[in-house]
């Protein structure tokens, strides 16, 4: 089965997004880039969801962001489309035929959600598949749908198909004990075998073989071996019980623990946000640079404004328009026309009463009275002209101060300094309100009351996990024992069943179901041990390979081999055989390549072709080992779909190059503005764009860029 | 040197009294200086006469005006009150304007009355503040 291309309708974050899958044999890896909470794991949940709807996904799936806040009842329907193609072999006339079919599957549900939220109500799913021929899609009938998909990727493979880089390594991590990892390790192999009907097959012959025992004579041994085997029967349906009781402690106690780890991760990331006084004090001090900043501005324009009313600016307009009036008081100048002093000598003639000439001024002389009006007037006159000439003498000498100067830059330089202090000052106010918005965010989300709810809740769920390792070693003890009592109970049934008398029928009857049970038994057993051995040998090859010499992740050939044991756990071996454990001897790259070697040896040994959808595998690598493990998961796989972060890119992108046929970028919009650069359209849903690992656009374009800067150059 | 216009009236067309003082900080509130780029109505006016003169615009005689202040603000930038009368003579080419300062007033009065529309258009331009327009105006003038 290849994937070709899955669009997701309201499936949580997801709101309307399609991509499109690599299915190239050459370029056959396609890379999601996310980073953590962007949707990863949701895109995962819609493609089960998509393929085996919601008797696997349980979940309420419709994203809360659609809700009407109205009040009213919202009716919202998630819509998965799947088009992937799938190999089918069919044998006619004794000839293998291998048939590539295209198909599209296209699973909806209707949510009814009532009033704000508070209750829903989802409806049953509505699959179609379309097949497709020469003349397009055709629907299939309904009764074969799930047929078709159980046999392009069987269900009990699911977990095996889509992994999780981070969970997978809990096949051999130390926070769990022994019974658990083998636990882990045996449901992996089982479901790999999907052995349910076998199983089912020997339980039937084990009440076959009872009900035989009950039926044989009660005389002699007969009655003590009717009693042995009700025992022994008793026996194992206890140890049935209690094996599932322990199953269901040990699946609680998973869930549990991973409960705890995401308590964990949630309280670090709220210290990490830091101390709230520290940073309300810090955005106090942004602030005072924003007052600063908004001040710098205002009084840059306030002397923009000064300028327009400058003695220079005012020159400049008018300056080159004035040579008329500066030609005409040169004229007057040359012509000296300027101020003359004769005025205070007339004056001092009409004081006297007496003329320059000697002759009467007073004005009871008619004669001399005339005199005094003429000499009066040309007082008058002059001291008009003298105003004239003594404005034109003003103006000539300040002329030269209106001239406009070509070489000098005047109001320009003043408007130019005035500009570049207001931009200036204006992007450090951009900055300076961005970095203020930020650390605001991060205020907000600083919540003491959050915190403590996380560490009472870690609390709790630290003593739900005692006690489940209480009752886990109870259980795994009790079990134990019970089995070594059954061993004997079953050599006692042995010894009684030979020494019943030939005659005896039902005894005949009970030892042939024994006998047949044995086989059932012992089929399983080697089928198991079979599959186990290889998955083992398969895990080996790929682990080697993976941590190469060129990888620098063996150095000094440390590591020789690795095998899956008969108790199903998973074994490191170095130099002489020597058992290396793997949680504490190996470093996080060399466990990261053993869990995913298992996962990719299980996917293998399971003869189905099918895409490998794997979440966050090179977290804890780097360097070469990173690249040699991407570079086997992409060999081993038929198609690779790949989640990685920014930081698991690093180092990779060369094989990125080479071997991707689709790389697109997911982004969150809950992360602006702390991590993601510029506003989303719309928030509380996951974004695609089509960049690939070297670019980044408006909506993908991070706070923190410095990965891309080293990837572009 | 004297304020030879202090005793008159500077005025202005009644029509653009809204729009002048729009672009005028004093007298009003909550509008940025780069909206309202001029100081007082004079720095306006003044503008305006400049531009009207720059350009060789044709002076307008307006019957409908009103008293927008009194020339006697002029002695505080004395520099205009030089300017109006170098513009006076150069606009006569008659020396004896120089003795007559309310013609010569009327002469700014009626130049400024041409240059206060092509500002008001100037500050008008949308997608930018009226500071950066006029400042834009006066860069390409000053080329």
């Amino acid at each position: 089965m290849k994937l070709v291309k899955a669009s997701f309708k309201n499936f949580r974050l997801l709101r309307d997004i399609s991509i499109d899958f690599a299915v190239d044999e050459d370029k056959k890896l396609t890379v999601i880039r996310a980073e953590n909470g962007t949707g990863k794991t949701t895109l995962m949940s819609a493609l089960i969801w998509g393929l085996y709807g919601s008797r696997v996904v349980t979940e309420k799936i419709y994203p809360l962001s659609v809700v009407d806040d109205d009040g009213t009842e919202s009716q919202i329907t998630t819509e998965v489309e799947i088009d992937f193609t799938a190999e089918e072999v069919t044998t006619r006339n004794s000839r293998t035929v291998v048939k590539n079919k295209k198909y599209r599957l296209i699973r909806k549900v209707i949510t009814k959600v009532s009033s704000f939220g508070r209750s829903f109500s989802q409806g049953q799913d509505e699959v179609i598949l379309l097949e497709y021929d020469e003349t397009g899609f055709k629907p299939v009938i309904q009764s074969k749908i799930e047929s078709i998909i159980e046999r392009t990727l069987p269900l009990h493979l699911k977990d095996i198909y889509f992994t999780d880089g981070d969970a997978a390594l809990t096949f051999i991590e130390s926070t769990a004990t022994a019974t658990e990892k083998k636990h882990r390790v045996r449901k992996a192999i089982e479901s790999l075998l999907s052995m349910k009907e076998l199983e089912s097959i020997i339980k039937n012959l084990k009440n076959v073989k009872l009900s035989f025992a009950k039926q044989i004579d009660n005389t002699n041994y007969g009655k003590k071996l009717v009693d042995a085997e009700t025992t022994y029967q008793d026996n194992e349906e206890w140890i049935e019980g209690a094996e599932d009781d322990l199953n269901i402690c040990l699946t609680d106690k998973k869930e549990a623990d991973s409960q705890l780890k995401t308590l964990k991760s949630k309280i670090e990331e709220q210290l990490k946000l830091g101390n709230k006084t520290a940073l309300a004090a810090e955005i106090k001090g942004i602030n005072k640079l924003i007052e600063r900043s908004r001040s710098g501005i205002k009084t840059s324009v306030s002397d923009q404004c000064n300028i327009l009313n400058n003695k220079d600016l005012a020159i400049d307009l008018i300056g080159s328009k004035l040579e008329t009036s500066i030609l005409l008081l040169n004229k007057m100048n040359a012509k000296d026309k300027f101020p003359m002093q004769f005025i205070p000598v007339l004056k001092h003639a009409l004081d006297k009463n007496e003329c320059l000439c000697g002759s009467d001024l007073s004005e009871t002389d008619p004669e001399g009275n005339s005199k005094r009006i003429y000499m009066s007037g040309i007082i008058n006159d002059c001291k008009q002209v003298d105003q004239l000439n003594k404005r034109a003498s003003n103006l000539f000498f300040a002329s030269d101060k209106y001239k406009k100067d070509e070489t000098s830059k005047g109001w320009v330089s003043e408007y130019d300094k005035c500009i570049t202090q207001f931009f200036s000052f204006n992007s450090t106010l951009d900055e300076n309100l961005q970095y203020q918005k930020k650390k605001e965010a991060v205020l907000d989300e600083i919540s003491d009351e959050l915190l403590n709810a996380y560490r009472e809740q870690a609390s709790t769920t630290e003593t739900k996990i005692r006690e489940f390792n209480a009752e886990i070693t109870k259980l795994t003890e009790e079990i134990r024992r019970s089995k070594e009592r059954n061993q004997d109970v079953k050599a006692d049934i042995d010894k009684y069943s030979a020494k019943l008398g030939k005659n005896n029928t039902a005894g005949g009857k009970h030892i042939l179901t024994d006998t047949v049970l044995q086989i059932f038994e012992n089929t399983f057993e080697v089928i198991k041990t079979t599959e186990l051995e290889k998955v083992s040998k398969e895990m080996n090859s790929i682990f080697l390979s993976m941590i190469g010499a060129e990888s620098g992740l063996n150095p000094n050939g440390m590591i020789r081999s690795c095998r899956l044991t008969q108790e199903f756990e998973i074994k490191v071996f170095g130099p002489n055989e020597q058992s290396l454990n793997p949680d504490t001897e190996l470093n996080g790259a060399s466990r990261r390549a053993i869990t995913l070697s298992f996962i990719l040896a299980l996917t293998k040994v399971s003869n189905v072709t099918a895409a490998n959808i794997i979440d966050t595998p090179l977290g804890m690598t780097s360097g070469l080992v990173k690249q040699s493990i991407l570079e086997n998961l992409i060999k081993q796989g038929s198609q690779i779909i790949m989640f990685l972060t920014y930081d698991e890119i690093k180092g990779v992108e060369k094989i990125i190059d080479q071997y991707a046929g689709s790389t697109v970028t997911l982004s969150f919009s809950g992360h602006y503005p702390i991590m993601l650069k510029n506003k989303p359209a719309r928030q509380g849903e996951s974004m695609l764009c089509e960049c690939n690992h070297r670019q980044c656009c408006e909506i993908c374009e991070r706070t923190d860029q410095t990965n891309m800067q080293l990837r572009r150059a | 040197m004297e304020n030879v216009f202090a005793p008159y009236q500077i005025t202005m067309p009644s029509s653009y009294q809204d729009s002048i003082k729009n672009y005028v900080s004093t007298g009003t509130r909550s509008q940025s200086r780069e909206n309202a780029p001029f100081n007082r109505q004079i720095d306006f006016w003044y503008m305006a006469l400049c531009l009207a003169f720059n350009k060789g615009l044709t002076p307008i005689k307006e019957k409908d005006t009103y008293n927008a202040i009194t020339a006697e603000i002029l002695s505080r930038n004395s520099f205009r009150a030089v300017q109006m009368q170098m513009i006076a003579l150069s606009e006569t080419n008659d020396e004896q304007i120089l003795n007559a300062p309310k013609e010569m007033l009327d002469i700014c009065i009626n130049l400024a009355n041409a240059g206060i529309p092509l500002l008001l258009s100037i500050l008008n331009v949308p997608d930018a503040t009226p500071l950066q327009n006029i400042f834009d105006e006066l860069e390409s003038l000053s080329k």
